[in-house]
């Protein structure tokens, strides 16, 4: 009798669970679709509701804020994301190629040289995670996310699980008035301020410590060829940009060879910009730190990429 | 293999399946490969030191009960303070051991080349050595007859629900448990289900979000003013109370679901008024293993006032560097152990009568156990001065938190909802929730899934815990 009072209980336990799940997935599902606001994706539901650019940047905050596409011409746009390296920014591209969003004319892939890199791969299937909602409907990010291990498939048995992370917002920020538009171009300016120079100095200690790169990672050139089979597809240019640092490691030197290597093998034009082709990008007071442009630099990086790129 | 992972659980229920099918006189072959398994999960040749030590015990003890002259007996204990000890030492404080010796070197202004140990620290090295060398000490005071099983002696020693990061065990309990004949029960695997549950909350939810928080404002301390710092402090008390007394909660959920009861290690510590207090709630088992080890060997506190504040002052800096090898730990003890002889000098221990100085009493506490974690995250003595200097510079605007952001709301909802479970629902222990009707029990569990597959760090692994 006992026995049986539990099995029925744990029964009524699973269900209920399941229930719960279920609902609440439903629920943030609906709350998802519908956000504009800059948290759970609210970026890209802007972008993917309006008609698609002539030229699109995609990349980190090294284009979010170093790229002013107000300077660059109208019909270009950024969709970038902090911290988001080639993994988030393949499978991105793959999810706009699914949903007919990609640009008309000119696909511009930031690169960062430690995606080369497999010692930096754990870090980059991180980043995966914001795209966490697209895990049963686009397969590209599901094999990446995959590669975490094989708990990754039973974790998404929850549909709660695909809004975990910044998923929280889509409850409480509807009700605390505290949502951010994106801006309508993409592009987020770094206000130039009295704690750049400080910044600047740190990172430059944080970012001169030895680097130690090693084997390449296969997944990198893989992911590119993925990408220049869309855009050749789609008629699409793409063209694979890495930004100017203030100051670059010695160490990456080796690695920006390795990645011109990469491009060439594939046919994709490789621009490296280093702060010494801009006039004025030696001076502290346009950056925010090693790897960022402040928005006064940011107009001189924007106007450079103009002229290179004879954008419209 | 942490319990947070999902290898863990698949090992678990496999366990668990094998444990109470298999007959009573197997179940300790089961244990046994399983705890050398778990442990192996994390540096296979690590099993070396858990073989040695075990075997170590077992035999000087068993040589120091043979005889009944007494410089044989202190021999046989020696040896096995001497094994212990030493391992500890070769593995966990060496290269802590080098750089003290350079910097003394350069304090009298000679030079010293530090010789590193390339060993990695081993997973839980401090808790099972404390754990056997309890078995050793009662073993000498006759506390205990010596365990004649060689595999039950090295079970006790490496049993896996607590071998990385306890509750210390006494074989008095443990080893007793571990022989009793036990009958399957479906209750035992609910409330262990239970509590493992709200061990994981409290890391995935609570811990590893304000890890997030803290952690930000830690590493970017330049940028940081002092009221920034003030609230990382508190953010990492939370996050290693969290940390550690959830890694204690699923320890001993995991091992009820076997039938076998472990130690409470905390008990709401951070509703202690006093200091002393608060290690007395905090910790429990490695508390009263330096009670019951060194204090009242020491003199305890039947001996003149000055000797009792000695010892108390020596267990407070065993304490800080049991818990890491550098001298930000020792400092920690030492300020912890300052603190327990003033509250003993003034009388601050004693309970009042009115309710408003109780209430004060505990902010008092509080706040003094919140400051004092600051050499506890430091990362060095020189992070530890410039985080000192820049806490002076109190300003609570302009908190910077960049991405941390996200980890705040999440990490503050589970930090309201262990408040409000240590508060209303765990006064003194968390195994009350037990004697709760089944349908709370079961909406309780229903909560704590969905909250941690909606709330909890996904990314986060180890324990805080793990590097002592």
């Amino acid at each position: 009798m006992k026995a049986r009072k539990l099995t029925y209980r744990i029964v009524l336990f699973i269900i209920l669970l399941i229930s719960v799940d279920r609902g609440l997935g439903w629920y943030l599902e609906s709350l998802y679709e519908k956000n504009r606001c800059d948290y759970s994706n609210g970026k890209l539901n802007a972008y993917l509701e309006k008609s698609p650019p002539d030229t699109l940047f995609v990349g980190s905050s090294r284009v979010l804020h170093m790229i002013n596409p107000a300077t660059l011409g109208s019909n270009t746009e950024l969709l970038a994301h902090q911290h988001k390296h080639i993994y988030h920014n393949a499978a991105l591209i793959d999810i706009l190629d699914q949903q007919n969003k990609l640009p008309e004319k000119v696909l511009i892939l930031h690169i960062e040289l430690e995606d080369l890199y497999l010692r930096t791969e754990p870090m980059l299937l991180d980043q995966l995670y914001s795209l966490k909602y697209y895990y049963h409907e686009n397969r590209l990010v599901k094999r990446l996310i995959d590669k975490k291990g094989y708990q990754e498939r039973i974790k998404f048995l929850s549909s709660v699980y695909r809004f975990n992370g910044d998923g929280w917002k889509l409850l409480s920020y509807p009700l605390s008035n505290n949502c951010k538009e994106v801006p309508r171009n993409g592009y987020e300016a770094l206000i130039p301020s009295e704690n750049d120079s400080i910044r600047l100095k740190q990172s430059l200690i944080d970012d001169f410590k030895p680097m130690h790169l090693q084997k390449l990672n296969p997944e990198f050139e893989n992911l590119l060829r993925h990408v220049q089979n869309i855009c050749s597809k789609r008629g699409i240019e793409l063209i694979l940009l890495r930004g100017p640092f203030y100051k670059l490691h010695p160490e990456l030197d080796r690695a920006t060879a390795q990645m011109r290597k990469i491009a060439s093998r594939n046919n994709i034009q490789f621009v490296n910009i280093h702060r010494s082709e801009i006039a004025g990008l030696e001076n502290r007071k346009f950056w925010f730190d090693n790897m960022h442009l402040n928005d006064k630099g940011a107009k001189l990086y924007s106007n450079h990429l103009k002229s290179i790129f004879y954008l419209p | 293999m942490i319990f947070t992972s999902f290898n863990f659980i698949s090992f678990l229920l496999l366990v668990i399946v094998l444990y109470w099918t298999l007959p009573h006189k197997f179940r300790w072959w089961l244990l046994l490969g399983a705890s050398y398994l778990f442990y192996m999960s994390w540096e296979p040749a690590y099993i070396l030191l858990i073989l040695v030590s075990t075997a170590a015990d077992y035999f000087f003890c068993r040589y120091l009960t043979a005889s009944s002259e007494n410089h044989k007996r202190r021999a046989g204990l020696i040896l096995s303070i001497t094994v212990n000890l030493g391992l500890l030492f070769a593995f966990k404080y060496y290269n802590f051991f080098q750089d003290t010796l350079e910097g003394i070197a350069s304090f009298l202004g000679s030079s010293y080349e530090p010789r590193y140990s390339s060993f990695l620290l081993p997973v839980g090295i401090s808790f099972y050595t404390f754990q056997t060398l309890s078995y050793s000490f009662d073993v000498y005071r006759k506390t205990i007859q010596p365990e004649k099983h060689f595999g039950k002696f090295a079970l006790f020693v490496a049993y896996f629900p607590q071998l990385v990061a306890g509750p210390i065990e006494r074989a008095s309990d443990l080893l007793t448990q571990l022989k009793t004949k036990l009958k399957f029960k479906m209750a035992l695997l609910q409330e262990g289900a239970v509590l493992f549950l709200w061990g994981l909350f409290k890391k995935a939810v609570v811990a590893d979000n304000l890890k997030i928080l803290a952690d930000h404002v830690f590493d970017n301390a330049d940028f940081q003013n002092g009221g920034s710092i003030i609230f990382a402090l508190f953010a990492f008390t939370i996050q290693i109370y969290a940390d550690f007394s959830g890694y204690s909660d699923m320890a001993i959920g995991v091992s009820k679901m076997m039938g076998i009861d472990l130690s409470i290690n905390f008990k709401t510590p951070y509703f202690s008024r006093s200091i002393s207090e608060f290690w007395r709630r905090w910790h429990i088992t490695l508390s009263f293993w330096l009670r019951d080890y060194v204090f009242i060997p020491l003199g305890g506190s039947r001996t003149k006032k000055w000797k009792i504040y000695r010892n108390l002052f020596i267990v407070f800096l065993l304490a800080g560097i049991w818990h890491g090898a550098d001298w930000t730990f020792v400092i920690w003890g030492a300020i912890h152990g300052v603190l327990v002889i003033l509250e003993r000098i003034f009388g601050w221990q004693k309970a009042p009568t009115k309710q408003i100085w109780t209430f004060l009493k505990w902010g008092i506490t509080f706040s003094v156990i919140i400051l004092t974690m600051l050499p506890v995250r430091a990362d060095d003595f020189a992070h530890l001065s410039q985080l000192t200097v820049q806490i002076l510079h109190l300003n609570f605007r302009d908190l910077y938190l960049g991405f941390a952001e996200n980890a705040f709301t999440p990490g503050m909802f589970g930090l309201c909802i262990l408040f409000l479970v240590d508060w209303f629902l765990a006064r003194k222990s968390i195994l009350q929730v037990r004697q709760k009707h089944w349908a709370f029990q079961y909406s309780w569990a229903l909560f704590l899934i969905i909250s941690i597959i909606f709330l909890g760090d996904a990314k986060a692994e180890a324990f805080f815990y793990f590097q002592f």
